[in-house]
């Protein structure tokens, strides 16, 4: 008969379990029960989910890509010339005169 | 008189109520049967406890993902066959398969005959006939052996046909009878 066959079988099968396999168990259960449950929460994953999307978002609105400069002759020449303009400034006529003594000493 | 919680019952309060009084009455009415069965793939107690313990706590785990459509018992198998394979693949086992089962297949199984060689067998013998049984034939045998599953449910925890399961214990069951046969059996 089928059910005593699995009878001879299961008794020829079984092996001698460990003394401390319900302890041991119920050991390993605990520490599942204990585990801090960070992101058990939908309320977690949400504010979690919504501070990475902001962190993602401020760093690629952040990011310049950088532009290439091309070198403006027509305003360089125009800032030179607004410079000496107003290092002239103080500067009077006559002073601008090299005719005079001050620089007859050379 | 009040019937017996079934299985399913068992672990739907489990799962629904946190219940860890049914949850333990699970526990001890399928942890020796899983050990055997893990002992075929593993061919070591320790890890074969091991893989129980694994299974159950997969079980505690993921109550919230039982089906209440499906019985507990093909869930549980389920489990604890994917967790050996799991650990298979880890730490493959070697052994030896049986070469000779092609022409053993038309070999008809007395199966009273085969109790009694069985019976009378060393449980060294048994095992060391079991354990060079191929993958396949081997948990087919234990999930047939270690509880009541039909062939549709064993079918379904190694994913094959009834059929197909039903052959592969067949095949178990002759070599069984050829190899413990011998000098001392018919």
């Amino acid at each position: 008969m089928d059910s005593e066959l699995k009878k001879a079988l299961i008794n020829k099968t079984q092996n001698q379990k460990s003394p401390d396999f319900d302890a041991a168990f119920f050991e390993k259960l605990e520490k599942v029960k204990n585990r801090p449950k960070v992101f058990s929460g939908w309320l977690t994953w949400a504010i979690s989910g919504c501070a990475t999307l902001c962190v993602l978002f401020i760093a690629v609105t952040s990011y310049n890509t950088p532009v290439k400069r091309t070198f403006n002759h027509s305003e360089y020449i125009n800032s030179a010339i607004e410079i000496q303009n107003s290092l002239n400034e103080d500067v009077s006529v006559d002073d601008l005169d090299l005719t005079s003594k001050e620089y007859d000493e050379i | 008189m009040k019937m017996p919680l079934t299985d399913n019952q068992l672990m739907q309060m489990f799962a629904d109520h946190d219940d860890d009084v049914a949850f333990e009455r699970l526990y001890h009415k399928y942890k020796d049967a899983l050990i055997r069965f893990s002992y075929g793939y593993t061919f070591n107690q320790a890890r074969a406890e091991e893989i129980a313990h694994d299974t159950f706590l997969k079980v505690y785990r993921y109550k919230k993902k039982y089906d209440p459509e499906k019985t507990f018992r093909t869930w549980l198998w389920t489990i604890c066959k994917n967790t050996n394979l799991d650990a298979l693949d880890k730490n493959p086992v070697r052994r030896e398969e049986s070469l000779d089962q092609i022409h053993l297949d038309i070999v008809d199984v007395d199966e009273d005959a085969l109790t009694k060689l069985i019976s009378v067998a060393t449980k060294e013998e048994i095992a060391e006939v079991i354990n060079t049984l191929p993958l396949s034939q081997r948990e087919a045998l234990n999930l047939w052996m270690n509880d009541d599953l039909s062939f549709d449910e064993i079918g379904t925890i190694l994913e094959k046909s009834p059929q197909a399961c039903k052959n592969l214990v067949h095949r178990a069951k002759v070599i069984l009878k050829t190899k413990l046969g011998g000098p001392r059996g018919q």
